[in-house]
């Protein structure tokens, strides 16, 4: 599937004022591939985005479109085309006036025009409501309009700015899916912006995640979620426990807590401060007759217990801890039947399941 | 907060009062311009005698072609400065004393404005006449149209801009096929009020015009003939001066409301 970049940023830095927004950033997107771009607000992805589309130049640094440098190009003149927050459809043309615009800027028109324009119409699964103007649409519709008509140039890459954000919780989900279709159907590499990890977790096959500027991580889903590279990556996507310590064989000794299980892969010295990072669902949780006699292993007391459905979230009380160890288990297996609030509890995660943070 | 019957009754009585106060002379006026007699103090029935008159009186159609020169003219300029103005100061946003700078004239006094210009024409030597009536109603109506558009820009999503630019469009392209398309309303009520403040304007129009009677306006005219007295044919040129206003005013009201989505 990778036929090698189609988009390379090298070194590219964005300043307003003293605050550098993107700083000495490089990343490639490869060809037909699904990229996020993921971070907090104000993490500088909006102004790459502009960067690539031409609304913003660099003040340091290239951007290259099939290995040709494009950062003088203007942006009327690039192959590629963005979709825009707030969608930006032009309010006086009707959903077919506003998806042939761009072709229209092409010299194109007539049968040719009207065949493009319905087939990207069809491909949003539009084509009944080509005379309806955009005031006419709901939240939905319209999103569909910004997509056909930025999709119907066959940009070399679509920028897709906070694409989901102005749809409801449900809508959201099916749009994720479409999105997916229609990256894959069209072939065109998708760069998306959105401050939603699950959202970036769905759709992406590769995630940026921007903290000031730069990339905290760059890597796939799975490697994010389960591999984070640093503290601010684990804390950002999915839900993390944390306990900060020194580094010491076979795992990290916390103080009030002792010896907490990791595997240590030659990370660093021991006695190097240090944080533990453990996700909810690998932590296993046993109820416990008296919190006496425990063995030496990690003893808390359970402080509450939320029913999801499928699972319950269960915040245990760990002495000597501000934030509650959070553990997530099937609803129904046995360590969830024997829960009940304020009695005390058995935590531990298998080693290799905690990562191990130095930064 | 609901309120009683009385009290409904009462507040509207008062904005009855009110309106009656604004409007009462006004209709006094236009009732007399259709009184056959033609005297302010009887009603002698119904006649549309002054209107003709009107129509047969020379230097009353004169004024009004010169108005109507003038009008268009300011307008004309006035309405393609002024939106040009509304868009750059959106981009630069400016500060509060380049905002007050851009306001100035429609709140400067009219008659500092008149000496202002008229001693300006006599510096660079401008010869005066209706060209000059013309650059000196642009002058304040620049100020309204500005300030008209930039409330319709205000609703304006920038993003389409950018979006046009994204398809492949060139900034000309762009502002002829979609800035302008969705600010028309906000220029064209601009423009509309630019037209009728240049009708009604005297002070400046009478400062501007030089000497001679070439160059009278309208609200000039009525003010040569009022020296003799109110006289029927002025109600009726009021009441024709008036219709036209409100029209146009009402208009403009308009266009700038229901286009605002």
């Amino acid at each position: 599937m990778t036929a090698g970049p189609v988009l390379e940023i090298e070194g590219a830095t964005k300043r307003f004022g003293p605050v550098a927004a993107v700083d000495r950033l490089s990343l490639a997107v490869d060809e037909n591939e699904f990229f996020a771009l993921l971070g907090p607000s104000g993490c500088g992805k909006t102004t790459l985005l502009r960067l690539i589309a031409g609304f913003e130049q660099p003040d340091e640094g290239r951007i290259r479109l099939d290995g040709r440098d494009i950062t003088a190009v203007r942006p009327n003149r690039r192959p590629v085309n963005m979709m825009f927050q707030s969608y930006a459809l032009f309010p006086h043309f009707s959903v077919h006036g506003n998806v042939a615009y761009g072709l229209e800027m092409e010299g194109l028109h007539g049968a040719e025009l009207k065949r493009r324009v319905a087939a990207a119409l069809d491909m949003v699964r539009l084509g009944d409501l080509a005379g309806r103007r955009p005031h006419q649409l709901s939240g939905g519709q319209r999103q569909r309009v910004a997509l056909a008509r930025a999709l119907v140039k066959r940009p070399r890459v679509l920028l897709l700015d906070e694409p989901l954000a102005a749809l409801d919780k449900k809508l959201r989900g099916e749009m994720q899916l479409e999105l997916k279709r229609l990256q894959h159907e069209t072939g065109i590499a998708f760069l998306v912006v959105t401050h939603d990890q699950e959202e970036a977790l769905v759709m992406a096959d590769r995630i940026a995640l921007l903290r000031d500027g730069r990339i905290a991580q760059l890597g796939t889903p799975r490697d994010l979620y389960e591999r984070p590279a640093n503290r601010f990556a684990a804390g950002f996507i999915g839900i993390m426990n944390f306990f900060a310590g020194r580094l010491a064989a076979g795992g990290v000794a916390v103080d009030g807590l002792g010896l907490l299980p990791a595997a240590v892969g030659g990370v660093a010295a021991p006695g190097t401060p240090a944080t533990l990072a453990v996700r909810p669902e690998r932590v296993r949780l046993v109820p416990m007759l008296s919190a006496a006699g425990s063995g030496g292993g990690l003893v808390g007391t359970v402080e509450g217990i939320a029913y999801l459905g499928q699972d319950l979230l269960v915040h245990v009380r760990l002495a000597g801890q501000a934030a509650p160890l959070i553990a997530r288990l099937p609803s129904g297996s046995a360590a969830a039947e024997g829960l009940s609030e304020g009695a005390p509890v058995a935590c531990d995660w298998p080693p290799e399941q905690a990562r191990v943070l130095t930064d | 907060m609901p309120r009683t019957p009385v009290e409904r009754r009462w507040l509207a009585g008062h904005l009855g009062l009110v309106y009656l106060f604004l409007y009462g002379p006004i209709v006094v006026l236009i009732v007399l311009s259709f009184n056959k007699s033609g005297l302010p103090t009887a009603w002698t029935g119904f006649s549309t005698e002054w209107y003709g008159r009107l129509a047969a009186n020379p230097a009353i159609l004169a004024a009004a072609r010169n108005t109507l020169i003038v009008a268009v003219g300011s307008t004309l300029i006035a309405t393609a400065i002024g939106t040009l103005l509304a868009l750059g100061l959106e981009t630069v946003r400016p500060g509060p004393v380049l905002e007050g700078l851009v306001f100035a004239p429609m709140v400067i006094p009219d008659i500092v404005l008149a000496i202002a210009l008229l001693s300006f024409y006599a510096l660079l030597n401008v010869s005066l006449g209706l060209h000059s009536i013309i650059l000196s109603h642009a002058v304040f109506n620049i100020a309204f149209v500005c300030a008209v558009v930039r409330t319709r820009l205000k609703h304006f999503d920038k993003s389409i801009v950018e979006a046009s630019i994204d398809l492949g469009a060139g900034e000309v392209t762009t502002f002829f096929r979609i800035t302008l398309p969705v600010i028309f309303p906000g220029v064209l009520a601009g423009a509309l009020l630019a037209f009728t403040l240049s009708v009604d304007e005297f002070i400046i129009a009478y400062f501007t015009s030089g000497a001679g009677r070439a160059s009278t306006t309208f609200p000039m005219q009525i003010y040569a003939m009022i020296r003799f007295g109110v006289t029927p044919e002025i109600n009726a040129v009021a009441t024709i001066v008036l219709g036209v206003s409100f029209t146009l005013v009402l208009l403009s009201q308009r266009l700038n409301r229901d286009f605002v989505r």
